[in-house]
């Protein structure tokens, strides 16, 4: 499907939405669910909280379809919302931290491979000690695939900032890869 | 190639989503420098780890928490600030019009009866009032009321009064013709064509 007949499709679904047909909102729920579900995921690291985040995501995105800019791209503004709602919680965490349950925390349904599953641990441990929004620019933009223009937009920061934002993420999880990758080396060098 | 040329080129790459291992320029400039090398080393591991990172499946209830805590009820888009606008602005029209229509419609009783009472034919002078004669006259014929409009425009051959229902319409016209356009416009504004045309 090409790019103007999916807005087409995408206008079509939220007019349907604005309308209240139940099935409609189903079906935009199913068409993003992923994306959405995925950055509340990365950026909480807690299975429950993401699908907390995502439902009340899709619930305050539903209710404000209607000022959604139909010139614009849904999914960069759905993800701005989603990225408001893992922010607040964040910040709700560092104020009054609770005990997670370990279950919560289990990062992946669908494990990699050996030997890659290491490396992305590390990575998810690289992101949870990023600034909020240093993560969140470094997701939209390597996970989410989204453009500088869009993050800027949905981080409501200048262009520049938002790049900025993405580099020192970058510099950050390169230097934490190679301590970890020192600190595994360094049994090797003592034998 | 400088260093700092080789950690621009590396930044330009990552942006540009291309590996950087497989610029020309950078792979020279890492395999005569081993502090470059080390680093393109870092950044290679960097976006492998990216990719690396496991797709995440949202939960397949997801659609039905949202509906269910939407409800029926509250399932409708609540209108936009833009929409209330509109809403206001129907209104103020509606309380504008009301007012200027009840005066011109009071204007308009005023004039027609100054015209009725121009059109008035001289009244002859007073003859003694013949109470008995009068009343033998009334008891004597029947009155029957013309054909509707007749009488008001002047034609009719029954006493000359006024057609209640015609003046009253006629009176009322300003009112019914701005409240009638208050009205559009706000049926405009809330109205189900408007729906389609909403951002």
């Amino acid at each position: 499907m090409n790019d103007a007949a999916e807005s087409h499709e995408i206008r079509g679904l939220v007019q349907r939405c604005c309308r209240g047909e139940p099935a409609a909102v189903a079906s935009f729920v199913e068409r993003f669910r992923d994306r959405v579900f995925g950055l509340c995921f990365r950026l909480l690291s807690h299975r429950q909280d993401a699908e907390d985040m995502a439902q009340e995501t899709f619930v305050r995105a539903i209710r404000s379809l209607d000022r959604w800019d139909p010139a614009r791209a849904l999914e960069p503004w759905l993800l701005t919302i989603a990225g408001n709602r893992c922010r607040t919680l964040l910040a709700a965490r560092r104020r009054r931290p609770v005990l997670c349950d370990d279950a919560d925390r289990l990062p992946d349904p669908t494990p990699p491979a050996h030997g890659a599953r290491e490396l992305a641990e590390e990575l998810r441990l690289g992101l949870e000690g990023l600034r909020a929004e240093h993560r969140e620019a470094f997701l939209l933009f390597h996970d989410q695939q989204l453009g500088y223009a869009e993050i800027a937009a949905a981080l409501d920061c200048p262009l520049g900032t938002a790049k900025t934002w993405v580099h020192r993420a970058r510099l950050e999880l390169a230097e934490h890869l190679r301590r970890r990758r020192i600190i595994e080396e360094l049994p090797d060098a003592l034998h | 190639m400088h260093c700092t040329e080789f950690l621009a080129g590396l930044q330009t790459a990552l942006d540009e989503r291309r590996e950087p291992h497989t610029a020309a320029a950078l792979a020279a400039h890492a395999a005569a420098c081993s502090h470059c090398a080390e680093q393109l080393k870092d950044w290679v591991e960097l976006l492998r780890a990216t990719r690396e990172l496991p797709s995440v499946e949202a939960p397949v209830g997801l659609a039905s928490r949202v509906l269910a805590e939407l409800g029926p009820a509250r399932l409708h888009v609540q209108p936009s600030r833009a929409r209330l606008w509109q809403y206001a602005v129907a209104a103020s029209l509606l309380l504008i019009a009301l007012p200027v229509g009840w005066m011109l419609r009071k204007e308009n009783v005023a004039k027609r009866a100054l015209l009725a009472e121009r059109e008035r034919p001289p009244t002859p002078a007073a003859a003694p009032f013949d109470l008995l004669g009068e009343a033998e006259r009334l008891l004597s014929s029947s009155w029957t009321p013309g054909p509707r409009g007749a009488e008001a425009a002047g034609t009719g051959d029954g006493p000359r009064r006024t057609n209640w229902e015609h003046d009253l319409r006629e009176s009322f016209e300003p009112v019914t013709r701005s409240t009638s356009a208050a009205l559009d416009v706000l049926w405009q504004a809330v109205g189900p064509e408007s729906e389609g045309t909403r951002s």
